[in-house]
């Protein structure tokens, strides 16, 4: 007899009611992630005496992954090779997948190790042992598998997420909103977190509030005028993708002469001089640095006097960069090189910056291994990871070569890695803390409360008045959402006879809108893209990639003022898409969406700011978001914590 | 009697090993290297369950748990678990270190192998030490003392003697849906780290510097004058709680005095609410328990690294209304010159005009 599960019944029901006892034991629970959150939330699930859960997880477990993760352990990095082998292909062939459609996945650690064990397999293991009578299924997949469909999730009485990317968060928004379901979200970025309830037609879904975008750069800073670090670390990570990751031309990095200042600067300087680059450099000019890398067979001693001498010496030559900026000095490989090392104490050695000579080794030693590592990959290629050392390595080389031949001061591997992974700190005690609200606000949601639930903020300092952890009421749904209202209309603005259908289907429909399997039918009832269907072949596939992708809009008779009807029968969204033509876009923006109507949403009050600042917390889980999207970010809208607060606010505004 | 300090590795040495530097790497992000040594050289003492009767509680102090699992993850030296009770089967429905194989044994030895295994790098310690037998000689050993499951009337005598020893003190305490926990670091000089107008990365930092209450004095704080819509109801329900458990008494016996002897504002906490809160003291929910072990853990680790600005100097947590809030109880010996209003707690902070570019 197991005496030990009615004691602690005994002491549940005496605190939560036999009616909320009764409802935690039958609840049907959906776990989405099984990472920092997801593991102290499995946890804190089993112990509440909850019984039927089911969790759903890609990722692996990782050394950093330790400090938080409390259900690993040491041991679990590196173990049960055999299992692991047998669903490593399936799990790489996703990843790449993913990273060619979102480049937010790339920051996931993408790169598959094929001997690191599956978090959720580990974390379910541990969960049982803590509440015998639960009943836990783990899915070691992708949440947007077809398997994952309305149905599915209509099977669950309440969705928890406990994600790291805002792709997968959308998707599961709109998986609820279509199963009615609730759904509660968490996130947490070092100190702060975020616990909101979602409920359709009660609450704002996750999407009322459009989030804040990862921040890009020009494509002509990075290649040609970098000004600070962080350019030199995005060019390096191109660089990287563009020489050992999947063959993909658009990602060069090698000097661009097609810089609009360039064509400006012509228009203007009448014919004094030539702007555009030497015509004999032009033929290796028009070759990719992927193509000159494989005629030079990776050779990482050729590569580097050609990144870091040769293209230099080209970008010199568009003399019209330079006027208003100090020129970039080639490295001189004929002379010896600097070779001062840091050697100050009370340094990890990682936050020791290299010098020149040790930069050119790293780069040499990192390139060769890769270019070893590219060639066993075969046409799959690699991907860029933080805590890959090799690509690290390569990165922060040739992140610094290029800041020293820009002027720019130098920064350590350690410094280097935050920037180029993104990484804002987890800790666990955040997780801990937020992972204990989703329960607080979980039992509510039970109880039908909804008017009690409360979107809960995790401060760093006192964000209002006397509060660390912040309530504040639900929202009424955004009229305006493009993701919860019925069939909402959008305009996109683009040049209809250069948008070809890829950008539409991969870039408007899959990245921005975060659509899944998007079906596009023109009013006229032509059917222009179709879900992929489980019978199709390869064939099918390659007709769409080679006819149909390049093709642009204005071959589909596409014209200013068409409209399409675009369905997603997976997350059940309809919205009618309008085209305008325009082609006053600037080059690295060949699109833009609008949202039919939002120009007249009445704007926020002033003295609740900026409401979209305050989900910002929301993107990370871990190591994924923005730098700077967290500290402070809640503050202005926390004082609307409730009516009293508000008054309270306005009170102290006042004096 | 002070024990031999056992450490795994190296102490002293002021370098991280590449294991220790790959597994801290982000927080050593966070609070920066520094900080990383202090925590690896500090000795910590958990005192679990004492105290109450609670031979039959049903959930051990699951408050405790968390805490001590969120300091190791940090990656502290010595953790030093004391608890007086052996393992019955009702803890194990809430303790998710122990086993079937561990009913009869000491609650705190048989923890420890779990705890040991969350990070091999830092050196657990277990014993039965009760309350009663922490006195200066044992206390002297550590540099943060956290009781989890103590009466009050027994931390009020375990902060004297932290204080005597400048040990930093915490005390917290879970009761179903609500707990608090209160902390004393006596002087604290911390760096608060001032984030550049973007947002993105720490410019400056500036030293500054709190001085704490005993818990003697935040025992006897008043609430005089305050609103009623800005009293905390979970300070007075606190004081009534502990009274009617240790002695006896119903909470609603209690609160009246209570309310009168801190001037508490008509009708801020009800008989209802403390009776509610009295129902289910035993039982720590995991929520709760999440939510304010996590709460102090943090708070302990920024004890211990000297960074970022201290809770100051009660934590409450009200699940009701999701609400996780500070309040300053007591004085300080420098305030008691000026009675200005205790609800303002920044005003007392004694800035150093001592600004580091970094």
């Amino acid at each position: 007899m197991d005496t030990t599960g009615q004691t602690r019944a005994a002491c549940l029901v005496q605190v939560l009611g036999a009616d909320l006892y009764t409802k935690v034991q039958e609840c049907k629970l959906l776990v989405v992630g099984a990472g920092g959150i997801g593991c102290e939330l499995l946890k804190n699930l089993a112990l509440a005496g909850f019984q039927h859960i089911e969790v759903i997880d890609l990722d692996t477990i990782e050394v950093t992954n330790l400090n938080r993760q409390f259900l690993f352990q040491k041991q679990h990095v590196g173990q049960s090779k055999a299992k692991v082998q047998a669903f490593a292909p399936s799990c790489a062939m996703w990843d790449v997948a993913a990273c060619q459609s979102a480049p937010s996945f790339s920051l996931r650690a993408a790169s598959i190790d094929f001997f690191r064990v599956h978090e959720h397999q580990v974390a379910s293991e541990a969960v049982r042992r803590f509440n015998p009578a639960l009943k836990i299924v783990a899915h070691h997949a992708n949440i947007f598998d077809a398997d994952f469909n309305l149905a599915y999730f209509e099977r669950f009485d309440l969705v928890l997420n406990a994600l790291d990317n805002l792709k997968a968060r959308r998707h599961v928004n709109r998986m609820c909103l279509a199963a009615n379901r609730p759904l509660i979200e968490s996130g947490s970025a070092g100190y702060l977190g975020q616990v909101s309830v979602h409920l359709k037609g009660v609450s704002e879904c996750y999407e009322c509030q459009e989030k804040p975008k990862p921040k890009s750069y020009p494509a002509c800073t990075i290649r040609n005028t970098p000004s600070a670090m962080i350019h030199c670390i995005v060019w390096a990570k191109f660089l990287f993708t563009h020489l050992f990751g999947v063959v993909d031309d658009e990602n060069d990095v090698a000097p661009n002469p097609d810089d609009p200042e360039l064509e400006q600067s012509a228009q203007t300087s009448s014919d004094s001089e030539p702007s555009a680059p030497a015509t004999t450099d032009n033929a290796e000019a028009r070759q990719s640095t992927r193509d000159w890398a494989e005629q030079h067979h990776h050779d990482p001693n050729l590569l580097v006097r050609k990144l870091f001498q040769r293209d230099i010496g080209m970008l010199l030559k568009m003399d019209n960069l330079w006027k208003n900026r100090t020129p970039p000095v080639p490295v001189d490989f004929d002379q010896p090189l600097d070779d001062t090392r840091d050697n100050s104490s009370g340094k990890l050695p990682d936050q020791r910056v290299w010098s020149l000579q040790q930069c050119v080794d790293k780069f040499t030693q990192s390139g060769a291994a890769l270019r070893d590592r590219l060639h066993a990959a075969g046409a799959d290629g690699l991907v860029w990871d933080k805590d890959d050392d090799e690509a690290m390595d390569f990165v922060c080389a040739a992140a610094n070569l290029r800041a020293r031949v820009f002027h720019l001061a130098p920064e350590s591997r350690f410094d280097v890695k935050s920037k180029a992974g993104n990484i804002i700190p987890a800790i666990p005690t955040t997780n801990a803390m937020v992972a204990g609200l989703i329960i607080a606000e979980a039992y509510k949601v039970l109880q039908g409360r909804l008017e009690a639930c409360r979107t809960v903020y995790v401060s760093r300092q006192i964000a209002s008045r006397n509060k660390l952890l912040t309530p504040l009421k639900l929202e009424p749904p955004n009229p305006n959402c493009l993701v919860c209202r019925d069939k909402p209309m959008l305009i996109l603005r683009t040049n209809l006879q250069q948008l070809t259908l890829r950008t539409l289907a991969e870039d408007v429909l899959k990245q921005e809108l975060c659509l899944a399997v998007p079906e596009m039918t023109l009013s006229d009832g032509r059917m222009i893209l179709a879900a992929p269907d489980e019978d199709d072949d390869e064939d099918d596939r390659r007709i769409l990639e080679t006819k149909l992708y390049p093709r642009t809009l204005a071959s589909f008779n596409i014209g200013d003022g068409s409209e399409c009807k675009v369905t997603d029968d997976l997350q059940g969204m309809i919205l009618t898409l309008t085209f305008r033509q325009t082609e006053e876009l600037a080059e690295d923006q060949p699109f833009v969406l609008e949202r039919h109507g939002a120009v007249t949403a009445e704007p926020p009050a002033p003295s609740e700011a900026q409401p979209s600042t305050s989900d910002a917390v929301l993107i990370a889980d871990d190591d994924e978001t923005t730098p700077g999207s967290g500290e402070g970010a809640t503050s202005k809208r926390l004082c609307a914590a409730d009516e009293d607060d508000a008054v309270d606010c306005k009170r102290s505004k006042a004096e | 009697m002070a024990a031999p300090v056992e450490s795994t590795e190296g102490q002293g040495a002021d370098n991280l090993t590449d294991q220790e530097a790959t597994q801290y790497d982000r927080q050593i992000r966070l609070w920066g290297l520094e900080a990383q040594y202090r925590i690896r050289k500090t000795r910590i003492l958990m005192h679990g369950a004492r105290g109450l009767a609670i031979e039959a509680s049903h959930a051990e102090s699951f408050a405790f748990k968390c805490t001590a699992k969120n300091l190791v993850l940090g990656g502290v030296c010595e953790l030093h678990l004391a608890d007086p009770e052996v393992t019955v089967e009702d803890d194990l429905g809430a303790q998710f270190f122990l086993t079937l194989d561990d009913l009869g044994k000491n609650r705190a030895s048989a923890s420890v192998e779990r705890l040991q295994q969350l990070n091999p790098m830092v050196n657990v310690k277990a014993s039965a030490t009760s309350l009663e037998q922490l006195d200066a000689a044992f206390l002297g050993q550590f540099d943060v003392v956290c009781l989890t499951d103590a009466s009050l009337a027994q931390a009020v005598r375990i902060d004297d003697i932290c204080r005597q020893l400048n040990i930093r003190f915490f005390c917290g305490r879970v009761y179903g849906f609500y707990g608090y926990f209160f902390s004393n670091q006596h002087t604290h000089d911390y760096i608060l780290k001032l984030p550049q107008s973007d947002g993105t990365e720490a410019a400056k930092q500036v030293k500054k510097q709190k001085c704490f209450p005993t818990l003697r004095s935040a025992l006897e704080h008043s609430l005089q004058g305050v609103k009623k819509r800005r009293c905390p109801r979970m300070y007075p329900a606190l004081l009534t709680l502990e009274a009617a458990i240790a002695s006896g008494k119903a909470p609603e016996s209690i609160l009246p005095k209570i309310m009168t002897e801190h001037h508490v504002a008509p009708e801020v906490v009800t008989p209802n609410f403390v009776n509610a809160m009295y129902q289910g003291w035993r039982t720590e929910m995991v929520s709760t328990s999440a939510i304010v072990g996590g709460m102090l853990g943090s708070e302990i680790i920024k004890a211990i690294s000297n960074v970022d600005e201290p809770i100051y100097n009660t934590f409450f947590w009200d699940a009701d209304e999701s609400s996780g809030s500070v309040e300053l109880l007591g004085q300080t010996a420098s305030d008691t010159k000026q009675s200005s209003d205790p609800v303002t707690p920044a005003e007392a902070a004694v800035p150093v005009a001592d600004v580091i570019e970094l």
